[in-house]
């Protein structure tokens, strides 16, 4: 016969009250007794009640050790309940038996286990709490068996955080969805909450030793509303606040062991209000001097943590002397000692005395290692905390007791790990090192002692994986220097090789014997594998406008893989990057379980669909000027206002595209962009598509007054990590008005013109680190070209290409360099080629990021009459920074040297460094200049000065417009009749500039 | 017709009430479950039988010593779980048999008596070697796990002397001179004994906290 899990429902289960009556009146008086009657009868026949199981057929035959035609042993029994439990799938287990043919019939009944999915928070929700504090306080995870104890923990976790943020008329109650029919037998739970009406608070009742009083407490607490003095709604926040600001007054008095606690919150429910009992234990005034030194209060409550703990223990004033120690090495003072002394309270005051005998200031000016033979000694430098003098950074060095100690684990460390096992250090300090009073040399002796080395390597226990591969990427092998360090090392690496392939419960274990030869090893690395689990299924909740489809074509498990938590992590880490998430829950259901097949959960929270961005700012610079005259042509220190507002629609049709308008207005910009973008472009994830439309009316070149509208569509394509092709096609009509160049021109130059171009651009990015790179090379080219086919009025070909590169120098020194080139090249025109390109397409440049010898937009050909910069058809500007710490870590400086121009055409361009005349302005301007950066988690904030050698002179004009139209052709001119409202002027020599960012 | 079908239906169900219990029988089932770990009815049932064989008493089968048998199990899984997933070195069956072979030397006359009195109880001798081997496995954890942690200082033992001991032996023995040294071997003994008393509670009581524990009253009727 052969074996078959029979899964059939017996026919009268139907009539399921009756026969559980009839288990029930059979279940005998001693279990051991029913069971020894059955013992070694043949198992004729084996059943599962109810039919449908959540382990199918061949599994549950996999692991059940009770097997059909075999006698029955209890043992077996026992170990078929043990098995199947151990799965994880089953909250109960019963094992019946009944006479069966010649043999016996065995049943398990089964009940399921439940497991937690979704958990989701719904109704009048009145932040705080929001949504996500709400579900949080649940505590019931993704994944984890779903148990009635843990949904009443969660609701009453729930009910804490409604009643701590005073919503104590509030209420939740759960709202089940049993995935029943499913095999993965999950329960998503979304809480319906009523947050009701939130209490407010009323005057609080003080307890304790206050001694202060009560109305300056009840400021504090900002209970009531400044002015008005009605009571604030409660919050959780507002409660912490209070608490905070009671302590913070106490703790301007001194009293630093002052406790403020919150004892309770009586509600009252026929006032909706919530009387808070605080709890002061004001404690005595406690005065912290130091005596030997003067030190301001700010660094003693930076130093001494009495002031942050709030309390006054031995233990936080020995770390506030040895942190004063510290602080006082660290300014020269090498051989500080600090030691403190209590004082009783006396008449509610204490006294704690810091004593602090600095003795002489040092500087260290040397540190010498010695007894170093395998390693050299700047690749032992570069480990150590101690540095020598330096002007600026460290006027002292830097230098202290720990950091010696420090210092000397990390030679020890660097040792170890390449197998000196009996490496020891000894220091030495010499003070009025060579004579000279007050500086310090710091003495390192190594003593390296023998290399161990690895005899052989031996690795048991690898059975699944592949084997040579795993011995190919270890560090300990025969020959190497052994170090526990590298064992680690190689620990890490084989467990993370199994647990990406389905081995969660791999472990590592390793020994080692003396070698027949001196010095050397004989090693052992075990591996325990464990079960291989996999993915049984992928299940994925919580998207309700996001298709399934885009969803499930970027989960990179399939059932049957090996259950990879990187895998897992990386679906995570894709799904996050469809942009359309607010959070991504991932979770292997019920992980201790011992099935081998998991079902991997992703519960999804859809990000907003709609998206507010405001901002705030201002330039400053010399982008300022009269607007309607001629005043100023090389610019006027200014400032611009500017306030921003973006708002985008998200996840358009649940696939991820997105719809967004960003304003901007200021001074001397107004923008209007609508863009729409596709993301992942029909399945590819590298490509996206957008299409925009722009407006914009913008004074960002002092010489016109510029309008554009312009339609565009782009498509990007992420060729690599570092490398990105954007293609692009824009059409744009674009007009200046305003002109403040010479009359003659304005008829020409003030046309509104259409200009069809298509691009290509590519950015190449290479460095270490987009913010603050240190090394690498960053490059751009753009290349487009305007034609008439394309529908533009003019033609031309624009191309534009920059490349920065960064060289580390030394651990500190950063040289940077960047270089731009741009040609724009008009063809089919008539009359001059600069004239040919509208003015609102030609280069314009100077400014922060371009030539710090100009203020922005100001290098080039000017209008030969106003001074006012006209654009060229051609530029080239060439930077060079050395980028290098000033103070401290996060202050740093810059030296630079920028050069170049832009040029009126290519043919014109010119390393020459003299003007000409007033008119050339095709030559080559250099800038030398000097800049801090402050190190900023958003960027350094940036501010350099530069001194333009060799600016350009020009023509200015002080006059009108209708001054100009009568003057003539060249109103400059000698014979001109306004020839003495022209006046020689010329870009400043010196500029500023203030911004966030390194300059390139 | 449909009447006359239910009708028959209904008849033959309650004849089947009367008739199922001579043929279907509970023969093992959940009691309590430790984490994925289950203790069966069957394991509870065996363990207080093996308990009292080894203690000479009948076993007892109230629900009130059900209940303590099973919590002393529950922290048996615990501690199992524990030295799977340690490593603790387990101690070796062969260990057992000498301390079986007391047992039976000092409780049995003959093999034939030994034996009748296991079937008696209903068990087997390997029940027993497995009892003998987790206690022997008990005592190691609490050997390796929790007695190194444990220090005893001089003071400490100086205290329990001068509080303790001395007035003890004092009122015992009148007269007679109370030397530390005389006790100093048995103060250190008690006193860390204690102390690892505390540890493992403590422990068990986290253990208890980080595996879900559920245990199935109706079971344990």
């Amino acid at each position: 016969m052969t074996y078959a899990i029979m899964l059939d429902v017996r026919p009268l289960s139907a009539y399921g009250f009756l026969l559980v009556l009839a288990l029930t009146a059979a279940r005998p008086s001693s279990l051991h007794a029913q069971a020894h009657k059955y013992e070694g009868m043949v198992v004729r026949n084996i059943q599962f009640v109810p039919e449908k199981q959540p382990l199918d057929a061949s599994e549950l035959h996999d692991i059940l050790p009770l097997k059909m035609n075999q006698p029955l042993q209890m043992g077996v029994v026992r170990a078929s309940i043990e098995k199947l439990f151990a799965t994880g799938v089953y909250a109960d287990i019963q094992v019946e038996a009944e006479p069966y043919r010649d043999g016996v019939a065995i049943v398990f009944h089964t009940t399921n286990s439940w497991f937690v999915g979704a958990v989701s928070v719904a109704g009048h929700i009145s932040s705080p709490p929001n949504a996500g504090q709400l579900e949080n306080a649940t505590e019931l995870n993704l994944g984890q068996p779903y148990r009635e104890a843990a949904l009443k923990d969660g609701l009453a976790g729930q009910q804490r955080a409604l009643e701590s943020n005073g919503l104590y008329q509030g209420t939740v109650h759960p709202v089940f969805d049993w995935e029943t029919g499913r095999a993965y037998q999950q329960v998503n739970i979304r809480f319906e909450v009523d947050a009701g009406p939130r209490a407010h608070f009323t005057t609080p009742v003080l307890t304790g030793d206050l001694k202060m009083d009560a109305k300056k407490i009840l400021t504090a607490t900002k209970f009531q509303r400044f002015f008005i003095h009605t009571w604030k709604p409660i919050t959780q926040t507002r409660v912490r606040q209070a608490l905070d600001g009671v302590r913070s007054l106490y703790q301007a008095e001194n009293r630093l062991e002052a406790k403020v606690s919150l004892d309770s919150l009586h509600y009252d429910p026929s006032t909706n209000s919530a009387l808070p009992t605080l709890h002061i234990d004001a404690g005595p005034r406690i005065e912290v001097r130091t005596i030997g030194v003067n030190l301001s209060q700010r660094k003693l409550r930076r130093y001494i943590p009495i002031f942050e703990e709030h309390a006054v223990d031995h233990d936080l004033l020995v770390e506030g002397a040895r942190n004063l120690r510290d602080y006082l090495q660290s300014e020269g003072y090498f051989d500080a000692e600090v030691q403190f002394k209590e004082q009783r309270v006396i008449n509610d005051k204490a006294t704690i005395d810091y004593l602090v005998n600095p003795r002489g200031r040092h500087t260290l000016v040397a540190i010498e290692i010695s007894g170093n033979h395998y390693f050299k000694t700047e690749a032992i430098r570069e480990r150590m905390f101690l540095q020598t003098a330096r002007f600026l950074q460290f006027p002292h060095g830097r230098y202290s007791g720990n950091l010696l100690a420090r210092d000397e684990d990390s030679i020890r460390n660097l040792y170890q790990s390449n197998g000196f096992r009996d490496i020891e250090t000894t220091h030495r300090l010499e003070d009025d090192y060579k004579g000279i009073i007050g500086n310090q040399a710091v003495f390192i002796e190594i003593k390296e002692g023998p290399q161990y080395f690895i005899d052989s390597l031996q690795v048991d226990g690898i059975e699944h994986l592949n084997k040579a591969e795993i011995l190919g990427k270890l560090s300990s092998v025969a020959g190497q220097p052994f170090s526990e360090f590298n064992v680690a090392v190689d620990r890490d690496a084989i467990l993370a090789q199994y647990f990406e392939g389905g081995f969660p419960n791999a472990t590592f274990e390793w020994n080692s014997a003396p070698a027949a030869q001196p010095h050397r090893v004989a090693l052992r690395f075990v591996i325990h594998e464990g079960e291989q689990q996999f993915v049984r299924q992928v299940l994925v909740t919580g998207n309700k406008v996001t298709k399934n489809q885009l969803i499930f074509r970027n989960l990179k498990l399939n059932p049957g893989d090996p259950l990879s938590p990187t895998e897992i992590t990386d679906t995570q880490r894709r799904l996050y990057d469809l942009g359309v998430f607010a959070r991504v829950d991932s979770a292997i259901q019920d992980p201790d379980g011992e099935s081998d097949h998991k079902y991997v959960l992703y519960n999804l929270d859809e990000a907003r669909r709609y998206s507010l961005a405001a901002g705030f700012g201002a330039e400053l610079g010399r982008i300022g000027g009269c607007e309607t005259c001629f005043d100023a042509p090389a610019g006027a220190t200014g400032f611009s206002p500017r306030v921003s507002l973006d708002i985008t629609r998200n996840n358009l049709w649940g696939d991820t595209h997105s719809l967004s308008l960003r304003t901007r207005v200021s001074t001397l910009d107004q923008r209007a962009l609508l863009n729409y973008s596709w993301p992942r472009f029909e399945g590819h994830d590298n490509l996206t598509v957008s299409f925009t439309g722009l407006y914009e009316a913008s004074r960002d070149v002092r010489t016109f007054n510029f309008k554009r509208e312009e339609g565009s569509a782009q498509l990007n394509q992420k060729l690599t990590k570092s490398t990105t092709l954007f293609y692009r096609l824009a059409y744009r009509r674009v007009g200046v008005s305003d002109l403040k160049i010479t009359p003659f021109l304005i008829p020409q130059l003030s046309q509104q013109v259409r200009v069809g171009i298509t691009s290509i651009n590519l950015v190449q990015d290479r460095r270490d680190d987009p913010v603050e790179p240190h090394k690498g090379v960053y490059t751009t080219v753009d290349l487009g070209l305007a034609e008439k086919f394309l529908g533009s009025q003019v033609d031309f070909m624009r191309f534009l290409a920059r490349n920065a590169s960064y060289y580390p120098i030394g651990k500190r020194l950063v040289l940077a360099r960047s270089t731009e080139f741009g040609n724009i090249y008009a063809f089919d025109f008539k009359g001059d080629p600069l004239e040919a390109i509208p003015l609102a397409e030609r280069f314009f440049g100077g400014g922060g990021t371009s030539h710090r010898g100009f203020p922005e937009e100001q290098a080039g050909p000017r209008d030969t009459s106003t001074g006012f910069p006209l654009g060229g058809n051609a530029l080239l500007f060439n930077q060079t920074e050395l980028r290098f710490p000033l103070i401290g870590d996060d202050i740093g400086g810059v030296l630079y040297h920028d050069m170049g121009n832009v040029y009126s055409a290519i043919g014109n361009m010119s390393f020459r460094v003299h003007q000409r005349n007033l008119q050339d302005f095709d030559y080559m301007v250099h800038a030398v200049g000097f800049g801090v950066r402050y190190r900023t988690p958003v960027g350094p904030v940036r501010l350099d000065l530069g001194y333009s050698i060799n600016p350009p002179y020009f023509f200015g004009f002080k006059g009108t417009q209708q001054d100009l139209v009568n003057a003539g052709v060249n109103p400059c001119s000698p014979t001109s009749p306004v020839a003495n409202q022209c006046t020689v002027q010329n870009v400043s020599h010196f500029q500023f500039f203030f911004s966030i960012g390194q300059t390139f | 017709m449909v009447g006359k079908l239910k009708h028959t239906l209904r008849f033959l169900l309650l004849a089947l009430l009367f008739i199922l219990p001579a043929f279907s029988d509970i023969i093992d089932r959940i009691a309590v479950s430790v984490g994925t770990r289950v203790i069966a009815v069957s394991d509870l049932d065996r363990e207080i039988r093996v308990t009292a064989f080894l203690d000479g008493v009948p076993p007892d089968f109230t629900p009130a010593a059900k209940r303590t048998t099973v919590e002393r199990m529950i922290e048996q899984k615990l501690i199992l779980r524990e030295l799977e997933t340690s490593r603790y070195p387990m101690p070796d069956a062969s260990e057992v048999e000498p301390i079986l072979a007391d047992f039976r030397e000092q409780h049995f006359q003959t093999d034939d008596e030994y034996h009748r009195a296991l079937a008696d109880r209903g068990i087997t001798e390997q029940d027993v070697k497995d009892e003998l081997l987790w206690q022997r496995t008990l005592l190691r954890f609490i050997e390796v796990r929790f007695r190194p942690a444990v220090q005893v200082s001089d003071q400490e033992i100086q205290d329990y002397f001068d509080q303790v001991v001395t007035p003890a032996a004092r009122a015992a023995h009148p007269g007679q001179p109370v030397v530390l040294e005389d006790y100093r071997n048995q103060i250190e003994g008690k006193l860390s004994g204690q102390r690892v008393d505390k540890e493992v509670d403590t422990w068990l009581k986290e253990a208890r906290k980080r595996n879900e524990i559920v245990v199935h009253e109706d079971a344990l009727r």
